[in-house]
């Protein structure tokens, strides 16, 4: 039987044995409130969260992983420009993928959805020395040709018509000191034909930290979109 | 009496009633009056740029599919073709494409542009396989083949037609490996497309493999 000091009577008084409570504790969350029972509250990582504890701590932490390609920014054409400074967006990676979707380009000679980069965070651009290389085939017939040295050209358009085109590339290299690479397939589209192409270039032995579409010719892009993703590596 | 936190991993027990309530990898906590909150650290939340739409599973049942109900919220596609297994009775089974413009009641067999340029076997050329329909694949010679591709679909549900192109390569017991590029399109002004299907134009099951469709934002 436990007693207690009674300060008035310099004695022990007996003191009841009764239950001791246990003061159970609510934790009121998003949606629900869990109890504590016998003390005991279980702290679960849901969805994309872990969790765990070591002394007087939980800590809590996010196991979703990062995706792996990351739209950045996407132009929409629509009749207004030639070229396109996209430095502000190809930031972050050290791999880009560039994707053209149904993109219109102007009647008039041989357009075409190029990149051009610069040394010096797009105050100039470089129009020379550029590497490039283009393999296409048509109904009547395949050919190669090293397009272009003053752009590396992405898409590629032969004809005056309108030309409704598609391109998926690669990046490589922007942004170290070792120049940048671009590789990657695309396709143009016409009232008589469809003309798949192979094709890129490189700019080698610069730190590129600029970078621009532009169309060679100078006429405006109509319509359809230019999407740029960074790839994690 | 202190109370437990039973975690994941480990628990951790209150001193003092006093438990520390702290934010790990990309999680971040902050507590007010009777409430603490838990907070993602990644800002913005990153949106998915490719997103799985539909996966067929090739099982030797068909040789027609209509991809129309998953085709649809987004203006580029890709797709996405693993170890798919034909037979080959007669050469030149291809995964092909065919359109609809009025949501899948008929179906487009002819107007179609379209080319590949294939490497192998020793040696490398172009090729056409018609009018009738758009190759996402093709398959070669008269035995079983295992084929794989990528190809980027664009202008789908605009007003001027629709392109497809990609790479893909194909093997087989006979003549080996041939890698190939191209594809083709339905052009038109206005031409606006609503409907698309997976076909083998020489009607014979698709036997094992994998076809994915993903949606990419733009």
């Amino acid at each position: 039987m436990p007693f207690k000091f009674n300060p008035i009577t310099n004695k022990l008084d007996l003191v009841e044995n009764g239950a001791v409570p246990t003061p159970e504790q609510d934790f009121v969350t998003d949606a629900g409130t869990a109890t504590s029972v016998s003390q005991v509250i279980n702290v679960v990582g849901g969805t994309g969260i872990s969790t765990t504890g070591v002394g007087d701590t939980v800590t809590i932490n996010s196991t979703a992983s990062a995706p792996a390609m990351v739209l950045l920014h996407t132009i929409t054409f629509n009749n207004t420009a030639s070229s396109y400074d996209i430095t502000p967006y190809v930031t972050g990676y050290s791999t880009y993928k560039f994707i053209g979707s149904a993109v219109e380009t102007p009647t008039g000679f041989n357009p075409d959805i190029s990149i051009q980069f610069s040394t010096d965070g797009g105050t100039t651009w470089i129009t020379s020395g550029y590497k490039t290389q283009f393999f296409y085939f048509t109904g009547a017939g395949s050919s190669g040709s090293n397009a272009t040295t003053n752009r590396i050209t992405g898409i590629y358009v032969n004809g005056t018509a309108t030309y409704i085109n598609q391109g998926d590339f690669i990046m490589t290299g922007y942004g170290s000191s070792s120049g940048a690479i671009i590789q990657g397939t695309c396709a143009t589209s016409f009232s008589t034909d469809y003309v798949p192409q192979i094709l890129g270039g490189y700019y080698f032995g610069a730190t590129l930290n600029g970078i621009r579409i532009i169309n060679g010719p100078g006429t405006n892009y109509i319509s359809g979109k230019f999407s740029i993703y960074g790839i994690a590596t | 009496m202190p109370l437990t936190f039973t975690t994941d991993s480990g628990t951790a027990t209150s001193l003092t009633n006093s438990i520390n309530l702290l934010g790990g990898t990309g999680v971040t906590t902050s507590g007010s009056g009777d409430t603490v909150t838990i907070t993602s650290t990644a800002t913005p939340p990153p949106t998915p740029s490719s997103v799985l739409l539909h996966t067929i599973t090739f099982n030797n049942t068909a040789f027609i599919y209509d991809l129309t109900p998953y085709v649809t919220g987004y203006n580029t596609y890709k797709f996405i073709t693993s170890a798919a297994e034909n037979i080959s009775p007669l050469a030149q089974h291809s995964i092909s494409l065919q359109f609809s413009s009025d949501g899948g009641t008929t179906w487009i067999t002819t107007g179609y542009s379209t080319l590949f340029f294939y490497a192998g076997g020793g040696g490398f050329n172009q090729f056409s396989p018609g009018t009738s329909m758009i190759p996402l694949c093709v398959l070669n010679g008269t035995v079983n083949n295992l084929c794989s591709s990528e190809n980027l679909l664009t202008g789908y549900g605009g007003n001027k037609g629709a392109t497809v192109n990609g790479s893909w390569i194909v093997g087989n017991s006979s003549s080996g490996i041939s890698t190939q590029m191209g594809g083709g399109d339905l052009f038109g002004n206005p031409l606006t497309l609503n409907g698309l299907r997976l076909n083998n134009p020489q009607s014979t099951n698709f036997i094992a493999g994998k076809f994915s469709i993903y949606g990419i934002t733009t």
